[in-house]
């Protein structure tokens, strides 16, 4: 088993290094990153709230994430989704330290991707906040109606 | 030398444009501006494509206009668009403009514009993002002082999502990337200057922060 620590820390280390070239653009350099392994899976479902529950079964399914739940606001086009226990939480912690913010959230990536290419939505995060003593992220997101 | 000052001085970014052609010879000159910028190693990674063509102006705006709609819709949600227009007090005019900039129109006018010359970049190059950046404003100076007007419209390819969709539609290759389209056309509008920060606010020496001793 490779030690898991190589992975995060070299994650981070990209992670700064993009967000010191292009600062708070480096967000818009970050959105595809996950979709190759959501590829790899099978993900059904012809509207956004059955994409967004079979996308978190697989990353729940493939230890990625603990749990994930959301809310949408009255717009029906804002959602909230809260993410707990994502593997990517060290790597959070690590880039904190290092006075980088949270900018890429791959597994709010896959789920975003994932309705844009089966139901052909526009698609945005809004922001992206990390809780490291509550072992969660909160990550808002616009799903544009048709 | 002052001359040259004024021009950087008057230059604006023009989002309206006269529906009169822009000749070849102008574009050229444009360009030629461009081919003389500076760049790391001399890697002179920029390439042009000069874009006239209806259907392609058409695809351009439109991945345009829905990437600013979506950036400034999520802006309008966190309420980043309420800091930005802090000073705008009339509720009206403020519902206005953000309608405006959530359907993403700002960046529809690329379609509008007589010819868009995309500033494509060689990746296998040091300085990819500066060497561009140099080049792009090489030639907004250049159209400027041929009484042209120019706007860099980054929205095309601000989210990589949207880079790829500009690179298949221009058949850009593996190894380059799009890097800047530069709407050009003569101008149909006189927008006055953008706040600058004073020079005293921005100017530190031998570190930052640290301002000349008195």
């Amino acid at each position: 088993m490779i030690d898991r620590t190589y992975f995060e820390d070299t994650f981070a280390a990209l992670a700064k290094s993009l967000f010191y070239e292009r600062g708070r653009g480096a967000y818009f350099r970050a959105t595809m990153v996950g979709r190759d392994y959501i590829d790899r899976c099978e993900i059904k479902g012809n509207t956004s709230e059955a994409v967004i529950e079979n996308c978190i079964a697989v990353l729940v399914e493939n230890n990625i994430i603990e749990k994930a739940t959301y809310q949408k606001d009255e717009s029906d086009s804002f959602f909230t989704f809260e993410v707990k226990g994502c593997a990517h939480l060290p790597v959070e912690a690590w880039l904190r330290e290092e006075g980088v913010p949270a900018f890429v959230c791959p597994p709010i990536n896959m789920i975003l991707y994932k309705i844009r290419q089966r139901i052909d939505l526009a698609v945005e995060i809004a922001d992206i906040s990390v809780d490291q003593k509550g072992g969660k992220c909160i990550v808002r997101v616009v799903i544009f109606k048709q | 030398m002052n001359d040259l000052l004024e021009l950087m001085k008057t230059r604006r970014s023009i989002r309206r444009y006269q529906e009169k052609d822009v000749p070849d010879e102008l574009l050229e000159k444009i360009m030629e501006a461009g081919r003389w910028a500076p760049s790391g190693d001399n890697g002179q990674p920029w390439r042009f494509i000069v874009v006239r063509d209806l259907e392609t102006k058409k695809a351009l705006s439109r991945i345009a206009t829905e990437g600013s709609g979506r950036r400034f819709t999520a802006e309008y949600f966190t309420g980043r668009l309420d800091e930005r227009f802090e000073g705008l007090k009339d509720e009206e005019k403020k519902a206005r403009v953000y309608q405006k900039l959530r359907s993403g129109v700002v960046s529809s006018f690329l379609v509008d514009a007589p010819v868009i010359i995309v500033v494509c970049a060689y990746l296998d190059v040091w300085d990819v993002p500066y060497d561009v950046a140099m080049a792009t404003q090489n030639m907004q100076l250049m159209a400027h002082a041929l009484g042209l007007g120019t706007c860099v419209v980054v929205a095309p390819v601000c989210d990589i999502i949207d880079e790829v969709e500009t690179a298949k539609l221009l058949k850009v290759p593996h190894g380059y990337k799009v890097a800047l389209p530069l709407a050009v056309g003569y101008p149909d509008e006189s927008p006055g200057p953008r706040p600058r920060w004073a020079l005293e606010d921005i100017l530190f020496h031998e570190e930052f922060g640290k301002r000349r001793a008195e």
